[in-house]
């Protein structure tokens, strides 16, 4: 549209700092992942080439491929977890709270964790399920167990209950947000035609929020899907993550082509995975009308 | 006299494809209350942005006082506007919002000040200098909109559909006030509306635009008593509109049939006998001169039955049929009393009178 | 008479199932931070229950600590440098998605906000990968530029949030009165974005300080304080730590009652 607009000049001068630090800081380093993805190791360090051999090897060797299926399981049962607990949490507050100082406190509640260190929070559930941790000794003292158990910590359990514990606010804020926006009559006509509770539940209520479910589901997954501190923290052998092993090529294994292919496809899985939580969330708007 | 703006075949097209303003033709003179009418989409709006500076034309020049600004940024213009949605700045007080314009002209501190205090006494809010723009009523916030656009005395006023946001008894007081204003301060006033009321009652010159181009362009009674469209006609007031073949043209009339009935219309167009035309008459502008009888009606007479009544307090209006089966409206002053009671029932066959001076005529053309 | 029977019964449940499940969930959020308190002045070096005794040396010996004292610096200087990079970059990149038309824009609307969505490591190691290739030496300021980068994100939605609320007839209304472009963005855009900038600012310095991924490649001999407390935190458990934890919380606490009542105050207007 060619109506009123700022100067040519102010324009360009407003423009041109976020556009050399986008194309400088953000375009050209995905480019260089991308490049070297098709990259040789050759010690110490790597040359450029154009093949495909970091990408058959992500999809060939059990060591990799697994690790993807692995990082996809505890993401989705961490995104699973916090749904349970979330979405209850929401609705409760939502349409039982009455009071809104009430309702906006707890909300509150919920969302300040996130304003509290991310390694904190990791941090924590080390020193709480670890073998000499707060709840081994507690059941200890108590009599519960006769001996601390290992159980605890350092498996893909500990890192489900962090990982919950670390990300279920990206959960709450959305859901709550959706709930919100429901009309309060709705729900009362729904009562008003006999519908039970439940069954505004599931056939009023639900359907509505569902675009906030994506959108909570969505956040919680790709977070968690790329995180490697929690991991290191609170996982084990069997909780090595994606993130880890990129790390690791990076680091220890000084093999940056096989880390950019691996960064490349953790990239196009969480795009994919945002651009199809993006149609699914339009495609419920417009049923909404 | 020299028009303060001339706008010089001035087009807008959006998006390459919809016209808004279409090759529009139109001088504003200076002093002048001119209003632009139109229903929504017909590009009153976009030819007052065009004026104040925030859309540019495609095509076309706009001039003011001789100079051409068609290309000229809103701030090197001086023309100000009232907006529909007052727009005042709200993190600022009232007084700092309408001595925003002369800050800009780096005018002395004190100057400013005495200036906006005046302002401020003009229109009537001396007291809320102080307040911020949501403290005020919808009312007030209109008056802060007028003084800050006012302030820096521009060559011509933009008022977009000012009163819009103002429920009617308020807008009414405000339309005698900005009469006022404009004798007052003489600045040309340019006011976009889509309330043929407030357009007939406060403007020197109305402009009645219909698709992107000017419909008509005139005093409210020229534009009352002689629309050039059947458009203007019903834009502009209501209008019966019947249509009708010429069936004589001379000197001193052209003459009408419908459906048996004989209009003799004020020979102000050129017509062909068998052309197909239509007559607007206003409904105000029929009398009732007695019941039907066996009579074959006169010329400018029409004859037919009542479907409806409306009290409208001052005036009664009734919805009548033709025996052609065209619904005709007819109003009837309330002057006296009994006025009511003497007004034809529900299912009367009543004869209704025109003058020859009130009939319009319009050609198939004109409907636009 | 049943039935009413049994639907008092059904709320009474349900009341009873919603208190329970808020009161759960409270206490999975809270129990732990609790824990970690209360670690902190407990006297012995595990963190094992039942407790020993109250004691203060574990803040006393954070800041006799030169190291953990010289991360915090880090953190600090880190932090306010990122953010006011992010306002410098995201408050035009905002006003330019709003409000200016160009080539490539959808582009980079994109590429500026995929760093909030996208996981910390990729941020990580792309800018590692592009300060190798330019031969710079890592260190606090790449630490700073990948903040920036990664949280320029954060500035820019909120930012661009609030543009879009903001009525465009203000702008217009601003030149119309004779403002120049540069005096409509500071007389009338940036006082009315003032609240959105401020709380992004600090939500934007919060993510900094706490920020791991980006930092753990990025940064070269100078640590930030998340980074110390990792490392330490490898070696073996401390109460010390705990300390440094519950004065974060501490802190974090400010920053929250600081930024909730910055939202009312926009909400109120």
């Amino acid at each position: 549209m060619k109506g009123f607009r700022l100067d040519r000049l102010p324009g360009l001068a407003v423009l041109s700092a976020p556009l050399v630090w986008a194309v400088l800081f953000l375009f050209i380093p995905y480019l260089i992942i991308f490049t070297y993805s098709f990259w040789l190791k050759k010690y110490p360090t790597f040359i450029p080439a154009f093949q495909f051999g970091n990408y058959a090897q992500i999809f060939a060797d059990p060591q990799y491929y697994q690790v993807l299926l692995r990082t996809g399981k505890i993401a989705l049962m961490v995104t699973a977890l916090s749904l349970l607990l979330a979405y209850p949490f929401a609705y409760f507050l939502v349409f039982k709270v009455k009071s809104s100082r009430v309702r906006s406190l707890l909300y509150m509640a919920v969302i300040a964790p996130l304003w509290v260190s991310y390694l904190l929070r990791a941090y924590i559930w080390k020193t709480i399920l670890g073998s000499e941790g707060v709840l081994n000794s507690f059941l200890v003292w108590t009599g519960i167990l006769s001996a601390p158990t290992d159980l605890l910590l350092y498996n893909q359990f500990s890192m489900v209950v962090t990982l919950t514990y670390i990300f279920i606010p990206f959960m709450v804020m959305p859901i709550f947000t959706a709930l919100e926006k429901i009309p309060r009559n709705l729900v009362e006509a729904a009562g008003d035609l006999g519908v039970t509770p439940w069954g505004a539940l599931a056939k009023v209520i639900w359907p509505l929020s569902l675009p906030g479910v994506i959108a909570g589901a969505t956040f919680t997954f790709c977070l968690t899907f790329g995180d490697f501190i929690a991991p290191m923290l609170v996982g084990g052998p069997d909780g090595v993550m994606i993130a880890n092993v990129i790390t690791s090529q990076y680091g220890a294994a000084l093999n940056w082509p096989l880390g950019s292919a691996l960064a490349v496809v953790l990239l196009i899985i969480v795009l994919i995975i945002i651009e199809l939580s993006d149609r699914l969330q339009r495609k419920d708007r417009i049923g909404l009308g | 006299m020299k028009p303060i703006i001339e706008i010089d075949h001035v087009s807008r097209i959006f998006g390459g494809r919809i016209v808004a303003v279409d090759d529009v033709r139109l001088d504003i003179a200076e002093g002048e209350f001119i209003t632009l009418l139109g229903p929504s989409g017909c590009g009153k709006t976009t030819l007052l942005r065009m004026l104040a500076g925030f859309e540019l034309p495609d095509r076309g020049a706009i001039r003011l006082d001789g100079q051409d600004v068609t290309h000229l940024p809103p701030y090197r213009r001086d023309v100000n506007m009232v907006f529909q949605d007052y727009a005042l700045f709200p993190h600022l007080t009232i007084a700092r919002n309408v001595a925003f314009g002369l800050e800009r002209l780096r005018l002395e501190r004190a100057d400013i000040t005495r200036k906006v205090d005046e302002t401020l006494q003009l229109v009537g809010l001396a007291d809320k200098a102080d307040r911020m723009p949501h403290q005020l009523s919808g009312g007030q916030r209109q008056r802060v909109a007028l003084a800050r656009a006012i302030i820096r005395r521009p060559r011509v006023l933009l008022l977009d559909e000012p009163l819009s946001a103002l429920d009617a008894n308020l807008r009414e007081a405000m339309q005698v006030e900005l009469k006022h204003l404009h004798r007052k301060l003489g600045l040309t006033f340019v006011m976009v509306t889509h309330d043929q009321t407030e357009a007939l009652v406060m403007s020197d010159r109305i402009v009645v635009m219909h698709n992107g181009r000017v419909a008509q362009a005139g005093t409210p009674s020229e534009l009352y008593d002689r629309p050039a469209s059947t458009y203007v006609a019903n834009f502009v007031g209501t209008s019966n509109l019947l249509k009708g073949v010429v069936s004589d043209v001379s000197k001193s009339a052209i003459t009408v049939d419908h459906a048996g009935f004989k209009f003799e219309c004020p020979p102000l167009r050129s017509v062909a006998p068998g052309q197909h035309v239509i007559v607007g008459i206003r409904p105000e502008k029929l009398q009732i001169t007695g019941l039907v009888n066996g009579v074959a009606p006169p010329a400018n007479a029409l004859d037919c039955e009542v479907e409806e009544r409306h009290f409208h307090g001052n005036s009664i209006r009734l919805r009548c049929r033709l025996s052609s089966g065209e619904p005709l409206l007819c109003d009837q002053q309330l002057g006296t009393t009994g006025a009511l009671k003497a007004a034809p029932a529900k299912g009367e066959r009543i004869r209704l009178a025109a003058d020859a001076d009130s009939l319009a005529l319009f050609t198939e053309d004109d409907r636009a | 008479m049943i039935q009413a029977l049994n639907n008092t019964l059904f709320r009474r449940l349900g009341d009873g199932v919603f208190v329970t499940m808020i009161a759960s969930i409270l206490a999975f959020l809270y129990l732990p931070v609790i824990v970690l308190i209360v670690f902190s002045f407990n006297d012995s070096s595990s963190l094992t229950l039942p407790l020993s005794g109250f004691t203060w040396k574990w803040y006393q010996s954070v800041f006799a600590n030169e190291d953990l004292l010289r991360a915090l610096r880090n953190s600090f200087y880190v932090a306010s440098l990122a953010t006011v990079l992010t306002l410098v970059i995201g408050v035009p990149a905002a006003f330019a998605l709003d409000r200016l038309n160009f080539p490539g824009k959808t582009l980079f609307r994109r590429l500026v906000l995929l760093p909030l969505v996208l996981p910390g490591i990729i941020t990580g190691i792309s800018m590692l990968n592009l300060f190798k290739l330019m031969g710079f030496s890592l260190s606090l300021e790449t630490v700073i530029i990948g903040h920036a980068t990664a949280l320029l994100s954060v500035v820019v939605t909120q930012v661009f949030a609030r543009l879009q609320r903001l009525s465009r007839s203000y702008e217009e209304a601003a030149a119309d009165l004779g403002a120049r472009p540069w005096e409509t963005f500071f007389l009338v855009i940036l006082p009315n974005i003032r609240s959105a900038m401020i709380g992004s600012a600090l939500l934007s310095f919060t993510l900094s300080f706490d920020e791991i991924p980006v930092t753990f490649f990025l940064t070269g001999r100078d640590n930030t304080l998340p980074m110390y407390i990792w490392s330490t935190m490898r070696r073996g458990l401390t109460p010390e730590i705990n300390a440094v934890g519950t004065l974060i919380i501490a802190a974090s606490l400010v920053l929250i009652v600081l930024s909730v009542s910055l939202l009312k105050a926009d909400d109120e207007r």
